[in-house]
């Protein structure tokens, strides 16, 4: 079971970590989700469901892992990890693009519900039902919060 | 299809939208562009940088907790305690419905119009010892015969009173 369990890592872990980081705008407190997100998945590995989407389960995981993280420091957004410049995603190596960088940077500036969609959507590998399904929230919320991203994407890709 | 329209019906749109979007980008170079530098970008996305030994360290690091098992027992007990719910609402409706039976179902013998053969019933056979039950029967035939002679005596008896009676209502006339 160990050995699956590092296999898993290799096979998502890196997308995982991508999608906390862009979730969370720092390095630090993705990492604290991370670990977080690797107990969660862990406890459950045992007993998890025959899978037929691993990526979508462990994403789903990780999302929930962020939502909890961020009820624990809402209340004292003090304690948060100032914004990580020297890891803002959009200087990540893997990505060199004018475009892309660009388009990270419109997502950034994005609003919180807005940016989770995209990011769970497009980061996070998830379809737009599964998304639905981690954020508790309507398949038709979902295609709304996306369509008014990519409204905003567009005049940035253009 | 809008050009305006066109990201939005490719990525969020049905199956016919994402036709109609495909085939606008078929002809029109601006949105074909467009769908290029998105396609790129979301390469880009998918091609992730690789993971630090720091967050490997953590991901093994979650390993050492032992592992949770399932819990078989408690998925049991609450199937079980759902089914007896379940059994318990159906009971409740009943009782509350007074149960009204439905169309009874005629049996074969009606359905063939044939006679049924006659019910079995079951009676309860007795062993009894022949030598007491004539022991019982003779102790009531000698009981019997005692209350006839007693009977015997006092009808004698009273046919004899009667007769003195008579004789002597007889001598009295004279």
């Amino acid at each position: 079971m160990h050995r699956q369990f590092m296999e898993m890592l290799d096979a998502h872990g890196p997308a995982l970590m991508a999608m906390l980081r862009r979730l969370c705008r720092g390095r630090h407190d993705a990492e604290d989700v991370f670990q977080d997100t690797a107990a969660r998945i862990w406890r459950g590995f045992a007993s998890r469901p025959r899978l037929r989407n691993p990526r979508g389960w462990v994403m789903t995981i990780g999302y929930r892992a962020y939502l909890d993280a961020r009820e624990r420091t809402r209340g004292h957004e003090e304690l948060l990890d100032p914004p990580d410049e020297k890891h803002r995603p959009s200087e990540q190596a893997a990505e060199h693009s004018e475009a892309c960088r660009n388009v990270n940077a419109a997502i950034a500036e994005l609003s919180d519900p807005i940016r989770e969609v995209v990011v769970c959507h497009y980061l996070g590998g998830l379809t737009l039902s599964q998304t639905a399904t981690a954020m508790k929230i309507s398949q038709g919320t979902v295609k709304s919060r996306l369509n008014a991203a990519l409204s905003k994407l567009r005049s940035v890709l253009e | 299809m809008n050009c305006d329209d066109f990201l939005t019906a490719q990525e969020t749109g049905g199956y016919f939208a994402r036709w109609r979007a495909r085939r606008h980008a078929a002809r029109c170079p601006r949105c074909a562009a467009l769908r290029a530098s998105f396609a790129a970008v979301k390469q880009e996305w998918a091609s992730t940088e690789p993971l630090s030994p720091r967050a490997r360290q953590l991901w093994k690091d979650a390993a050492e907790e032992p592992a949770r098992r399932g819990s078989p027992s408690r998925n049991w007990i609450v199937i079980a305690g759902g089914l007896t719910a379940a059994a318990c609402v159906v009971l409740l409706v009943f009782k509350l419905a007074g149960h009204k039976p439905g169309k009874v179902t005629p049996s074969p013998y009606e359905i063939a119009k044939v006679k049924p053969p006659p019910a079995v019933t079951e009676s309860k056979v007795t062993v009894v010892n022949p030598a007491d039950e004539l022991n019982e029967l003779s102790d009531a035939v000698n009981q019997l015969d005692a209350d006839l002679k007693q009977l015997r005596l006092k009808a004698e008896r009273m046919d004899a009173s009667r007769q003195v009676a008579m004789t002597l209502e007889r001598y009295d006339k004279w």
